[in-house]
């Protein structure tokens, strides 16, 4: 098992590592101003320095996104449950679902600010705003494809609704349903940070979104690059954990596992 | 107990048929015969524009189907799979554990409760779902072409597996099938039905006196499924000429 | 020989060489005349009267005189706009004085050209019927308090009045959050923020950062080194509209805001009256000097400061690298 995990990860860091390289190696021949791109190294050096502040600070924010995550995810699985659930209801609000899906979320961010106040719960907003739709379409479009001949059996036992979707079309579109949280995962950290650009508490207990634009005020674009780097190890940490999820509940029985 | 039909949907003008309780009936015939359409109404699936489906005894009564797709659901195990009709009917846990494992039983599959569909045989798992179907202990048992995805040696065995549960259970029987040989092995009753539109053309009693595999070699047998293969072959004629 | 040429034939030719030579002279004449200089301005924010002298140069020629065509380009909140100076992106930008210091650590070096604040119009403010009557006040609550991220003067305020629990927020969501009273407080120019309450009847009281001991140039006009190396003259011929330009807009608002309007709809004409006014005496020059004249001292002092917040690691080994005054 342990083998196996990490000749999976073998491909990813040799790319990884490959395209740090060429970052140095084009930083080294071009020498642009430290400003413009840091080098590898003035990056690593920077999240080195200030790791006290910003480790904590990716703690936060990825707190804040995997909350955000948790809300989009039970809210997608229920909103698309009962879109799939209603012909009529879907052909009315899925239109407009994907609608809010179009407005960008920076757009959106201060109207946050206004509902959700300071703090956290706009960030928790932010990324669960952005991390719904991804999870309702996957839920919707798995339950629709509920194999017909099981849902006809479960009409001659005589199943009731309830039992229908708990028991056969919530499990049928667990598949879909891990796909779309594992893309959910990802942008849940973008939009924790976009909402903290705009409604975060900066000074002792910062989130990574407040130390990228303090950093890019100061001009600190090693610092930028470090952060923005651990903010990707967060969203990548989720990302990973849905997928184990994924796999654990699905390894069983279904293809798209291990 | 008797069962009457008369007429049924545009897949079906002007069937009529008595189902005789307790014993098996085959329906056979070509594709777009009905044949499945009939099964499905007197199972309740589907309803008649045109006539309706009596049962003596006035209320209808508890059936179970069987379809050529197994139609397990692959995240559950065997006996879980098994156990469906009854969780869903409120049953216990531990009591409809234990009537799937005694049926798994009967149907050969003792072993393989715990194993999940994707793990078994295509004849498996045809089991595994008459199993299912009988768990309930259904006073009819609807067969839509259940063993038509099989190869002949396993649809020969689950032939004789579905005599054996009939003689023990003794419930009613409908089967639907391409088969001929099938029909005739199985069928107290044989009716055969013919496409466009879709209806009966006749019935035959093969009254054998005991039903054993050694049954498929006899000449008696071999009478019968000529007649059958006949009667179909008259239907199909028939039909080309009026058309 | 001679032969009579046909009348028609010589009123043509005739015509044809009137026509050759009036297109001949005035091309003649522009050829001695050099074509103007293209250069960029990039501002770092929308058109308001704190960029009023720019847009009297424009209006009133002073550019052209000069032989320059400049390019003034509106920004907005996060336009880099040292780093597209400094990288050569555009030839001129507004920048605040700590960028031109901090870039300069990383690599950009910008020097400093002309500055229109010579006092900064920095400030923090609260509503009128705030319990706060000073910074340090404030400071010391535990009040919510709207300020861009990063700010030097953030670090400066926390430095002097330490120990406080203020609640730091970004300033996304623009006045929204200081009218409902979300925020208590938030940083502004005493110019602008506080010039637009006013005339929406909503009181405010200022403090100006200027007075409570940090006074960097603010709104101060920047190029790169390379650039001003390779254009001296096209930079001194800059500055010079600009204080021609300013001279102008200080005298007279009222003839360029109008203007200004048309490009920023979104503050009145009234508002950006009210704002020259207000900024009148923070950009006028107190002695004899010209607008934008930058002192040595303040860049000294603010280097300084800069390094005992922790922004700067060393104030910059010559400070005179950093400014230029264009000869007057």
């Amino acid at each position: 098992m342990i083998a196996r995990l990490l000749r999976a990860a073998l491909p990813p860091a040799i790319v990884v590592i490959a395209l740090v390289a060429a970052w140095d190696i084009a930083v080294r021949l071009m020498q642009p101003s430290e400003y413009l791109v840091p080098a590898p190294l003035a990056v690593a050096r920077a999240f080195l320095e200030q790791r006290a502040e910003l480790v904590p600070a990716a703690l936060r924010t990825a707190g804040s996104a995997a909350a955000g995550f948790a809300i989009a995810a039970a809210a997608g699985v229920l909103a698309g449950s009962v879109l799939a659930a209603s012909r009529f209801l879907m052909r009315g609000l899925y239109p407009l679902a994907t609608l809010l899906q179009m407005v960008p979320l920076v757009a959106i961010a201060p109207i946050l600010v206004i509902w959700c106040g300071y703090g956290p719960r706009t960030s928790v907003a932010s990324a669960a705003i952005v991390s719904v739709f991804p999870v309702l379409a996957a839920t919707l479009d798995g339950m629709r494809s509920t194999d017909p001949g099981l849902a006809e059996l479960f009409g001659v036992c005589r199943a009731s609704r309830l039992q229908r979707w708990w028991k056969l079309e919530l499990p049928w579109a667990l598949p879909s349903i891990v796909t779309g949280l594992r893309i959910a995962a990802g942008l849940s950290v973008i939009g924790a940070i976009v909402g903290e650009f705009v409604g975060a508490f900066a000074g002792d207990a910062s989130p990574i979104g407040i130390i990228i634009l303090s950093a890019m005020r100061e001009n600190r674009t090693d610092l930028v690059f470090a952060s923005v780097a651990l903010a990707a190890a967060a969203g990548f940490a989720l990302f990973g954990l849905v997928s184990l999820l994924g796999w654990a509940l699905l390894r069983r029985w279904h293809a798209s596992a291990g | 107990m008797g069962r009457t039909f008369a007429d049924g949907t545009r897949a079906l003008a002007g069937a009529s048929l008595m189902v005789p309780a307790g014993a098996i009936t085959a329906l056979v015939g070509p594709s777009g015969c009905g044949k499945t359409t009939l099964l499905r109404m007197m199972g309740g699936l589907d309803a008649p524009t045109s006539g309706a489906v009596r049962f003596a005894g006035g209320a209808r009564p508890r059936a179970a189907f069987a379809f050529q797709e197994p139609r397990l659901l692959p995240w559950r195990s065997v006996v879980s799979n098994v156990a469906l009709p009854l969780e869903l009917a409120g049953v216990p846990r531990g009591e409809r554990r234990a009537r799937a494992e005694r049926i798994l039983d009967r149907v050969q599959l003792a072993g393989a409760g715990r194993k999940l569909p994707g793990q078994l045989s295509g004849g498996m798992r045809m089991r595994a779902s008459i199993a299912r179907a009988l768990v309930t202990e259904p006073e009819l048992l609807l067969l839509d072409e259940p063993f038509g995805a099989l190869d002949e040696i396993t649809r020969q065995a689950l032939d004789d597996l579905l005599l054996a549960l009939w003689g023990e259970f003794g419930m009613t029987v409908v089967v639907v099938t391409h088969s001929i040989v099938e029909a005739a092995y199985l069928g107290r009753q044989v009716v055969v039905m013919a496409p466009a539109p879709g209806r009966v053309v006749g019935c035959i009693k093969p009254g054998f006196a005991s039903r054993t595999p050694a049954l498929r070699a006899t000449p008696e047998f071999a009478a019968s499924t000529a007649s059958l293969l006949q009667m179909l072959a008259q239907s199909m004629v028939r039909e080309k000429g009026a058309a | 020989m001679v032969t009579s040429i046909p009348r028609r034939a010589a009123c043509v030719l005739a015509a044809t060489l009137c026509g050759a030579l009036a297109l001949a002279i005035p091309a003649g004449a522009q050829d001695a005349k050099p074509a103007l200089r293209k250069v960029r301005l990039q501002l770092n924010w929308v058109p308001e009267p704190e960029f009023g002298g720019i847009y009297a140069a424009r209006q009133d020629g002073l550019f052209a005189a000069e032989g320059l065509d400049v390019e003034v380009i509106s920004g907005a909140a996060g336009t880099p706009v040292p780093q597209m100076t400094a990288s050569g992106q555009v030839e001129f930008g507004v920048v605040s004085g700590d960028q031109v210091l901090t870039l300069r650590e990383r690599g950009g070096s910008l020097v400093a050209l002309f500055t229109v604040f010579h006092t900064s119009p920095m400030g923090v403010m609260v509503p009128e019927a705030s319990p706060h009557r000073s910074l340090e006040s404030l400071w010391k609550s535990d009040a919510t308090v709207a300020m861009e991220a990063g700010l030097p003067f953030v670090r400066y305020l926390n430095k002097r009045f330490p120990g406080g629990k203020v609640k730091l927020v970004p300033t996304g969501a623009g006045l929204a959050a200081f009218e409902r009273g979300t925020v208590q407080a938030q940083q502004c120019f005493i110019t602008a923020e506080p010039v637009q309450l006013e005339l929406r009847k909503v009181p405010v009281r200022v403090f100006s950062l200027a007075e409570g001991g940090y006074d960097p140039y603010t709104v101060s006009i920047a190029t790169s080194e390379a650039f001003l190396a390779k254009d001296r003259a096209a930079c001194a011929a800059f500055v010079r509209a600009l204080r021609k330009g300013w001279a102008s807009y200080l005298k007279e608002p009222g003839k360029y805001n109008p203007s200004i309007h048309k490009l920023n709809p979104a503050m009145s004409l009234e508002a950006m009256d009210l704002a020259a006014r207000k900024q009148h005496d923070l950009v006028a020059p107190r002695t004899g000097d010209e607008v934008g004249w930058m002192e040595r001292d303040r860049w000294v002092t603010l280097a300084g400061q800069l390094k005992e917040l922790g922004t700067l690691k060393e104030p910059p080994a010559v400070i005179d690298a950093v400014f230029w005054n264009a000869p007057r």
